[in-house]
């Protein structure tokens, strides 16, 4: 096996196990209270349907899914890998000092990180989404190359998001504020786009935020035809990566001299 | 009680000092910090707004009643934020999780003094306040409401209730990093983040059950939607009172509680960690 | 002891008392995926001592000795599963608020400056929290810019501070409301030969002239030996020697260093043992307890081809280095019979 990836597996590994010895129902509160949080905004767009609205003749059953899909695949859709969390203590430093690339092994930190939720959301609300008889399977097999292409475009956007951080220095909250409001309302993770007014939603689902989580979602569900979703992710990986990988070299003098 | 008042008020001073001086100082950082806070309370409210207009309407309210309910949210959370935003006073879990009781422990002042002073911050965390003034205002001036004093009161109360509600919450699940302290760290983060995202929701039509569980256990019927529906049709204003009240007194007798149990069970044990990150920065 | 109220403790002589005092804390140790093996470690065990008004004591230990610990336990953050801890005669858990009036804490590794802010709003915060009256405010303040020099940097921020502006910073506000006691866990921390040496002059100069009671941890048994004239050391929880340092020197043997420069090999010394070579010379190890000057001095005469001759103390270092790794010897023997 290539080296890389068996550094990149062992460090992924390591942050799996780091994460069971959280424990299991100490980390339990917290499942809950996403869970919860899903129920109820199922629960919302049930009351809307009740209201009699006319949602672009969508069902109420594609609502669920959209949502259940969003929360079972939150991790890959909103990628968050440890750089702006390790810029303020110099943590990033110990980074360059391991014969892996960079990417690469922040890429297997945050990969690392996604067995511990998987196993005890996803997969749970999953099994109970498909006991209460919803159906769950793709609308088209373009999801799966739309879902790994905004993988790695959500890699690309948190870099360039570590660039911002390294920018503002001290501002780490800024930064988590300004991600918070854009995945709310751009990425379309909680709303789908369809649902706006004034056609807005088109426009968005397009945009480099819409593609990262509206898009495999909307060709997951039914709510969107795949080419014209799957050309504006392979466009905007072409244009974030190389501005990632351009920031990341232009910021490290500053990342590396930033709190080590 | 007159003393414990006074050193309240001098700590709030102290606090609200602090504050205009790192304005004054850090004026460009704590212009990002504002705009992007604004940008992000915005952007929270934006999902439901565009909805409401999309639909003439959500969850039984109007848009116009939509609004007028994310500005009540907007406010209360507003206020909330600027007297208890600052150095995770709010976010609870993080300085118990981060083992930085010990800086607490050290200050010959009670710790509910401490707490209730310390994240005071009104000049840089009033935007909220002000988004929330200003929506209220252009919604309340789209709506017939007739503003009477008795009106003015209610308002008032509902602010308590909402911020209680919330910093109840926060320190009852943040408790829990006293046990703890790695897993949940960001528990009170979390908690508050649910709260802001399901508040801001109109909750008409949901099964009985359900409403019921969003009107007790998880309170989020209580921070917003049910203010909202008090403040514009006077609905059964008995329930309407009691409820919020009721349920605020568990929330608070619940964590005091679990706020003493943890503190006992810290001088047992400590905390096996310690993090710098957020203490005083 | 009765939990005595703030205002009777005044006089008290004895500020520190620790009695029978043991700290345990359970660990989950993970053994694989999903098992977890419970632990118990023993911080403290059955410690005892106390500390009159105006004494300099230091506190020292192997890591994980439990010096951290005891500090926790004196500033009542911590309170300890049996025995009792009294400061001023009160229970600092109980009465943590008065007790923190007359005690000033400061840990090495952490730091109670406000990050975002000059130095001097941190003092004007603590002027606020402690009431602190404003003369004593100012002539504290005048105090500390002049013997730790913090007036250079008074408009600074801290978080623009060097570590070692930032530690005289740290100590010059934990000294702020005059504190009777004054607990420091490492407070030479990573300072450079100038700033250490200001910050033992300053110690020294408190406890002389105001009559501050201090307990001092370091890992630098020179500065400890410099600043403190009582020596209190910990070793797995249990307190293993409390005395002065000619008592502890006395204790692992009074123990001198001959330095000797010879050409060719090393000679053999009667009554001494060789340790090695340092600059070109050849080190002996001789316990003067047991072997007089003049019979080294004797034994040394009859080499022909000596150069040079030097003798000196054992450094403290070195003598506190052998007991650790005695300890450590012991501790892995008991470890390997209990197995």
């Amino acid at each position: 096996m290539n080296q890389t990836i068996r550094a990149c597996l062992a460090t992924a590994k390591l942050c799996l196990k780091e994460q069971s010895y959280f424990g299991f129902f100490n980390q339990l509160a917290q499942y809950l209270l996403q869970a919860g949080g899903l129920a109820a905004l199922l629960m919302i767009w049930r009351s809307l349907f009740l209201q009699g609205v006319d949602l672009e003749g969508m069902s109420l059953s594609r609502f669920y899914v959209y949502t259940i899909m969003s929360t079972v695949l939150a991790p890959m859709l909103n990628i968050r890998t440890p750089a702006s969390s390790w810029l303020h203590d110099g943590t990033m430093l110990g980074l360059y000092e391991r014969p892996a690339g960079i990417f690469a092994q922040l890429a297997a930190h945050t990969v690392g990180g996604w067995g511990m939720r998987f196993a005890c959301l996803s997969v749970p609300v999953v099994m109970i989404a498909f006991l209460c008889g919803l159906d769950l399977r793709p609308a088209s097999l373009w999801f799966f190359l739309s879902l790994f292409l905004a993988v790695l475009q959500g890699f690309a956007a948190d870099f360039l998001f570590a660039c911002l951080l390294i920018r503002l220095r001290n501002l780490e909250w800024c930064v988590h504020c300004l991600r918070e409001a854009l995945t709310a309302l751009l990425t379309g993770s909680l709303i789908p786009f369809t649902v706006l007014p004034w056609g807005i939603g088109d426009y968005l689902a397009l945009s480099p935020f819409g593609t990262l989580a509206g898009a495999p979602l909307a060709i997951y569900t039914g709510l969107a035809t795949p080419e014209a979703l799957l050309i504006a992710q392979i466009f905007w990986n072409l244009i974030l990566w190389p501005l990632a990988v351009y920031c990341f070299a232009a910021s490290r003098e500053r990342m590396v001299s930033y709190g080590g | 009680m007159a003393d414990n008042l006074r050193n309240v008020l001098r700590l709030w001073k102290l606090y609200a000092r602090m504050d205009l001086n790192w304005l004054l100082q850090d004026r460009v950082n704590v212009i990002i910090v504002i705009l992007s806070e604004t940008l992000s309370n915005l952007a929270s409210m934006a999902g439901v707004l565009l909805l409401a207009v999309r639909f003439g309407g959500v969850g039984g309210l109007s848009a116009d009643e939509v609004l007028f309910m994310l500005g009540f949210f907007e406010l209360a959370d507003g206020l909330g934020w600027m007297l208890f935003g600052n150095y995770n006073v709010i976010h609870i879990s993080r300085r118990i999780g981060r083992g930085q009781v010990d800086h607490m422990l050290i200050q010959p002042r009670p710790l509910w003094m401490q707490l209730l002073t310390e994240g005071f911050m009104p000049f840089s965390g009033c935007h909220g306040l002000i988004i929330g003034i200003i929506l209220t205002v252009i919604s309340v001036s789209g709506l017939n409401i007739t503003l009477t004093p008795v009106w003015f009161l209610l308002l008032v109360y509902y602010l308590i209730i909402h911020i209680v509600l919330r910093l109840s919450q926060s320190v009852l699940y943040g408790s829990m990093a006293f046990w703890k302290p790695v897993a949940c760290e960001e528990i009170s983060t979390m908690i508050l983040d649910l709260n802001n995202q399901l508040g801001k929701f109109p909750l008409f039509g949901l099964p009985k059950p359900f409403t019921a569980l969003l009107h007790t256990v998880l309170p989020i019927g209580l921070l917003a939607y049910l203010p909202a529906l008090a403040l514009l049709r006077e609905l059964g204003k008995e329930t309407e009172l009691a409820l919020p009240f009721l349920v605020a007194g568990v929330f608070v007798t619940a964590a005091l509680v679990c706020f003493q149990k943890g503190l006992k069970h810290y001088a047992k044990y400590s905390c096996n960690r310690y993090k710098e990150m957020g203490h005083r920065c | 002891m009765q939990n005595i109220a703030a205002t009777d403790t005044k006089k008290w002589d004895t500020v520190v008392e620790l009695s029978g005092v043991t700290k345990y804390f359970d660990q989950n140790r993970p053994v694989s995926l999903f098992k977890r093996e419970k632990h118990r470690i023993f911080a403290l065990q059955d410690v005892t001592f106390s500390l009159k008004k105006g004494e300099f004591a230091a506190y020292a230990g192997p890591n994980g000795a439990g010096k951290s610990t005891t500090f926790k336990l004196l500033s009542g953050m911590l309170c300890p599963q049996t025995g009792s801890v009294r400061l001023f005669g009160m229970d600092p858990n109980k009465s943590r608020i008065p007790v923190m009036r007359r005690v000033g804490i400061l840990f090495g590794n952490r730091s109670e400056l406000w990050w975002d802010h000059p130095v001097r709003a941190s003092f004007e915060w603590k002027k606020a929290v402690w009431d602190i009256d404003n003369a004593t405010y100012d002539r504290v303040c005048d105090e500390m810019r002049e013997l730790l020099g913090i007036g250079d940097f008074w408009n600074s921020f801290a978080r623009e501070l060097s570590l070692g502006q930032r530690m005289r910073a740290n100590l010059a506000l934990t000294l702020l409301h005059e504190p009777e006691l004054v607990l420091l866990d490492e407070p030479t921390l990573g300072l450079d030969v100038l700033a250490k040496r200001q910050m033992i002059e300053f110690l020294k100069k408190i406890n002389r002239d105001k009559q501050v009671t201090l307990l001092v941890t370091s890992h630098d048994m020179d500065d400890l030996t410099e600043m403190a004239n009582r020596i209190l050391l910990i070793n797995s929880g249990h307190l293993a020697f409390d005395g002065d340092y000619e008592q502890l020197i006395r204790m692992t043997g009074d123990n001198r260093i001959i330095k000797l420069a010879v050409k060719g090999e090393a000679p053999t010394l009667s009554g001494a043992s060789y340790v090695g070579m340092e600059d070109g010379k050849h080190l002996y190890r001789y316990d003067a307890s047991q072997t007089s000057v003049a019979q080294i001095f004797g034994s040394i005469s009859q080499i022909p081809s000596v150069d040079d001759v030097e003798l000196r103390h054992e450094a403290i270092e070195q003598v506190i280095a052998k007991l650790y790794q005695n300890w450590a010897k012991a501790s892995a023997l008991a470890n390997h019979s209990q197995i």
